[in-house]
């Protein structure tokens, strides 16, 4: 007994000390941020960076800079080659779904590689599925085929962006979904529904709570589904929306099979890269123990502050944040890696119309 | 009227004056005059809008207390458009995009001498657009829902259209030249990313590795300003150095120049209130952008007034046109922004990150909850209006004074302007690459009547037409279309803009005719041109041809409408008797003048800090360049040479601290680590 005790304080001192061989006092880190200002990234950055700057050793100057050149991939590359070798921790990557889709893709541009990466906090969200009252569903299980003979259209940003999502979705329940790209993001998806151009749409949870459920409430629009949230390896139920069936859980109910096969998998990766845990802060992996350590813990100690999760809450909707080494790791993985028949499966499916 | 309806009345103007006692009282004041400072200065500068200016200002809202957040932003937000006309009256660059068209009335009345007269008429007639956008948001914040949904994909293709219809009242002398240059600007609008298929157009992937930096760059399209201030800012700076003279061509500036600019803003009161409101309603639209609606009201002052012959040569109500929408518009703006959290303009974009990072969500609920908040808004913009154009009235007479120094001396100081508001687009070599190539076409357009206009125009809405044409026909029939109201006024009005342009060219056609101006010296060199455009038509549509049909079709039907018209101006030129208007050749003008300097020579001037950049990085190159261009060219002495790219050197690095921005390295730094700001 004596013995365990001893080493998990000789651990716990280890660790501390550790923490405080890196010292931050006096210093700016830059979080690189591959977005420009203002925009959903760069208000996550903007929130997170003074909780790190509080809980960082030393209480460093957290500064956001917007890197735009060559757009989110350009930029991320650009953060890869300069940064790529750092050991000190003091210029952390801020990525997003945006970042992930076109790795998942295999866009040939992408020059970065998730795998020389450590993550040291991670941001998810979710989504709902939503259509025009006129459509006359309730539920999508019990009126899907109502929902099916309906004119569907739904406005894109395009196939390999978060979009994705959406489309395979409405491909793997069989939906005719005329799906019409050239949107500028989802707020001009919205502003299509609104004006009736379009019939189906989903938003992110933030969006959806702000801006769409006023409109449920006054019966213009209805919402039929989420996308789920991760629970255990699962998809399942998103927490924020009891009430709503996810999306695997529809699929099983309309077509009668398991949410199993190349295509669940496909999906299930898509979702995590785009939604589950989009954003990430990360270190390059050649940052010391320590430095790394040293986010981390200051990671943790955000998420145990009840008043900075307060603020973040409030700032950014109530997502689900994720910290501590192994449960990041694992999300990582499953956000940014893809089995080989998956691949596959997702390049073809990319080509088709 | 009935009992309710006076409630109701009175509850609204209670909250209305409520929130004027809270922005003019406390340190809210403090604050919005703090952003209309910051405002100020941030439109002067080239490159820098309200979009970045607000950008800068995020992490300082973050924090603070909601209404005076609010008041900084709005007291920023509202003057950029104001202050932006400084540079485009006195230096024929635009201060940022909405000054655009100021540009092409405001400089020649700058050379006339004119330049306080036109710098106060501006600002009188934005002050007037700004406080109209305020009165107009409040009457209409709360109805104005169905007047947007109203306005759908198909409108706004209209909408667009009928800003490419402008063109023609817009362009030069030549309508083939004028549509080749739309064109041109079109296939610049088609780089990068395509709006229907998501593939990447015309980024030399095809001759190049993709991850060639030229390509990665091209991938993100090219940057409004980077073409903006390449297509004005490098000929006529380039034009000024020739010549090396004052912008004024008198060295006494006209007296009374403010008390003429308001007599100015009075006597077309009416032109004023038009255009106030064509801003408002197109900034009301989100989607189309407020790129186009300066040069939408610049061609509705010229199609509406009498004596239209000197716009372009230097008339007042070309300025005060754009000048009245630019502000205008930025109201207009808001509405959506506030009712469905989608914001109508880029400025607007980032102030809805603001508001959120204040903790005020705008959207659908908010004019039912948070009135007094939209209140608070609408003073703000209202307050820092009439701030800022009193600030910029009292500065106009002053500044003035600069169009009388030697633009020799001023170059150097204009050009790292310009070179670090090109590279402030992107952050990337590729900005200050790209700016140089297309500022060597626009050079040769200014010389051969290429219209500018019409390229920027095209430019601005290639990415509209394209996308809303696709999909307005996924979202709509034919027969379904033809019943919407708006859309089938938009094809009249197109129509009768498209007949006005046709007018107008016509009369031109008569005066270019009787004049003897443009005899041509010699046509090789515009049939130089004229290949190197036809060849950009048909390489646009070879390369574009392995793509998807959405992604091709528009690039392929510009490409060879272009290289159509290349051929008609080529015919024209092949059968015309030499002095024809076709052959236009602005050098013809100053043939002969020998205290002209050469051509090259002044664009290797411009162009010569980035060679020397590649070598020992942006930052040191700048300063060095100043320098010697001081003492050898200008001749200045070596003290103030020496201040000069000193003072230089200092804001940079005041910019590089306060925009956490790092300036392009060179291949020195490549091999030592030199320490902050010259890394």
């Amino acid at each position: 007994m004596l013995k365990k005790v001893l080493a998990v304080f000789a651990a716990s001192l280890f660790s501390v000390t550790a923490a405080l061989a890196v010292d931050y006092s006096g210093k700016t880190v830059t979080m690189w941020i591959p977005f420009k200002a203002g925009g959903g990234s760069d208000t996550w950055a903007r929130a997170i960076g003074p909780a790190f700057s509080a809980n960082l050793p030393g209480n460093p100057t957290v500064v956001v800079k917007n890197v735009t050149d060559g757009k989110a991939i350009g930029a991320s590359n650009k953060y890869f080659a300069e940064h790529g070798k750092d050991k000190d921790g003091m210029v952390v990557f801020g990525t997003s779904g945006s970042v992930q889709m076109p790795f998942i893709f295999k866009d040939e541009r992408v020059r970065y590689q998730y795998k020389n990466m450590v993550p040291i906090f991670a941001s998810g969200t979710g989504g709902v599925v939503y259509v025009r009252k006129d459509m006359g569903v309730t539920d999508i299980i019990k009126d899907f085929d109502k929902l099916k003979g309906q004119k569907l259209v739904y406005g894109s940003q395009g196939k390999t962006s978060l979009d994705a999502v959406p489309i395979l979705a409405f491909d793997m329940l069989g939906l005719p979904v005329n799906v019409v790209y050239g949107m500028k993001g989802r707020k001009a998806g919205r502003a299509a529904i609104l004006r009736g151009e379009t019939t189906i749409d989903y938003q992110t949870t933030a969006s959806y709570l702000k801006h769409v459920k006023p409109l449920v409430e006054k019966g213009e629009m209805v919402a039929v589904m989420t996308w789920g949230a991760p629970s255990g390896g699962e998809v399942s139920r998103d927490p924020n929306f009891p009430d709503l069936p996810a999306f695997p859980e529809v699929y099983e109910a309309v077509t009668g099979n398991k949410f199993k096969g190349t295509e669940a998998k496909s999906w299930t990766a898509l979702f995590y890269a785009g939604f589950a845990t989009q954003k990430y802060v990360m270190l390059p992996k050649s940052a010391k123990r320590d430095v790394v350590k040293a986010w981390q813990n200051a990671a943790a100690a955000i998420v145990n502050d009840p008043a900075a999760m307060k603020v973040l809450n409030k700032k950014l909707g109530k997502y689900d944040q994720v910290t501590g080494s192994k449960a990041l790791k694992s999300a990582l993985k499953k956000a940014t890696s893809i089995d080989s028949k998956s691949e596959k499966f997702l390049q073809s499916w990319k080509d088709t119309k | 009227m009935p009992p309710f309806f006076l409630y109701v009345i009175n509850i609204m103007f209670e909250a209305l004056f409520a929130a004027l006692a809270t922005i003019i009282s406390g340190q809210s004041i403090f604050f919005l005059i703090l952003g209309v400072l910051i405002g100020l200065v941030v439109g002067v500068i080239p490159g820098f809008g309200g979009t970045v200016g607000l950008s800068l200002l995020l992490p300082f809202v973050f924090g603070m207390e909601p209404v005076s957040g609010i008041a900084m932003m709005m007291g920023l937000l509202s003057v950029v458009a104001t202050s932006d006309t400084f540079p485009a009256v006195l230096i024929g660059v635009p201060g940022s995009v909405s000054a655009q068209a100021t540009v092409m009335d405001g400089f020649p009345l700058a050379k006339k001498g004119q330049a306080a007269r036109a710098l106060s008429a501006a600002f009188f007639s934005s002050l007037f657009g700004g406080l109209f956008g305020a009165v107009l948001l409040t009457m209409v914040i709360q109805i104005a829902k169905p007047i947007i949904l109203a306005f759908g994909t198909g409108e706004m293709l209209m909408l667009a259209i009928f800003g490419i219809s402008v063109v023609g009242t817009l362009t030069g002398s030549s309508i083939f030249k004028g549509l080749v240059a739309a064109c041109l600007g079109m296939i610049i609008g088609c780089i990068g990313i395509s709006p229907a298929s998501s593939e990447y157009r015309l980024d030399f992937s095809t001759i190049l590795e993709v991850q060639n930096p030229i390509v990665m760059y091209l991938g993100g399209g090219i940057h409004l300003m980077v073409v903006a201030i390449a297509i004005f800012a490098f000929p006529e700076i380039v034009e000024l150095l020739r010549s090396n003279k004052a912008v004024s061509e008198k060295a006494e500036l006209e007296k009374s120049g403010w008390f003429k600019g308001l007599r100015d803003f009075l006597s077309n009161k009416f032109l004023v209130l038009r255009c106030s409101f064509i801003g408002s309603l197109i900034g009301l639209i989100p989607g189309i952008g407020g790129s186009c609606i300066d040069w939408i009201s610049y061609s509705h002052a010229k199609t509406t007034v009498k004596n239209n012959e000197n716009f372009g040569k230097g008339d007042i109500r070309g300025v005060i046109g754009p000048e009245s929408s630019s502000n205008s518009k930025e109201g207009g703006a808001l509405i959506p922004t506030l009712l469905f959290g989608i914001p109508g303009s880029g400025g607007t974009a980032i102030l809805m990150g603001g508001l959120i990072l204040l903790g005020v969500d705008p959207g659908i609920t908010m004019v039912d909850t948070q009135l007094d908040l939209i209140y608070t808004i609408i003073w703000s913009l209202a307050v820092a209006n009439i701030f800022g154009a009193i600030i910029c009235v009292a500065m106009a007479k002053p500044i003035s004074q600069l169009t009388t120094i030697n633009f020799t001396i001023l170059a150097p100081f204009l050009i790292s302007l310009i070179l670090f508001a090109i590279f402030n687009s992107t952050r990337s070599w590729g900005d200050l690459i790209f700016a140089t190539f297309i500022g060597v076409i626009a050079v040769y357009m200014k010389r051969f009547d290429y219209s500018r206009v019409a390229l920027m125009i095209g430019f601005v809405l290639s990415d509209s037409i394209e996308t809303y044409l696709y999909q307005t026909m996924q979202f709509y029939t034919f027969s379904e279309l033809f019943i919407r109201p708006i859309f089938l006024v938009l094809i009249l009005v197109s129509a009768f803009s498209i007949y006005s342009g046709i007018k107008i060219i016509n009369k031109k056609d008569k005066i270019a005719n009787t004049k003897s101006d443009v005899l041509n010296a010699k046509s090789r060199p515009q049939w130089v041109f004229l290949i190197l455009l036809s060849i950009i038509s048909v390489y646009t549509v070879f390369v574009t041809d392995h793509l998807q049909y959405l992604g091709k079709i528009f690039p392929i039907s510009v490409g060879l409408f272009m290289f159509l018209f290349c051929i008609i101006i080529g015919i024209q030129m092949f059968i015309s008797k030499s002095g024809s208007k076709v052959f236009h050749d602005a050098e013809n003008l100053i043939l002969g003048n020998t205290e002209i300097r050469s051509q090259w020579l002044t664009i290797f001037w411009f162009i010569s800090p980035l060679f020397l950049s590649v070598f020992i990085g942006f930052y040191i190159s700048i300063g060095l360049f100043v320098f010697i261009f001081l003492s050898k060219i200008a001749r200045a002495s070596f003290r103030f040479s020496l201040i000069s790219s000193i003072g230089v050197w200092i804001a940079l690095a005041a910019i590089s601290h306060f925009m956490i921005m790092d300036f392009p390295p060179g291949i020195l730094q490549g091999y030592i680590e030199l320490p902050w700001p010259i890394n």
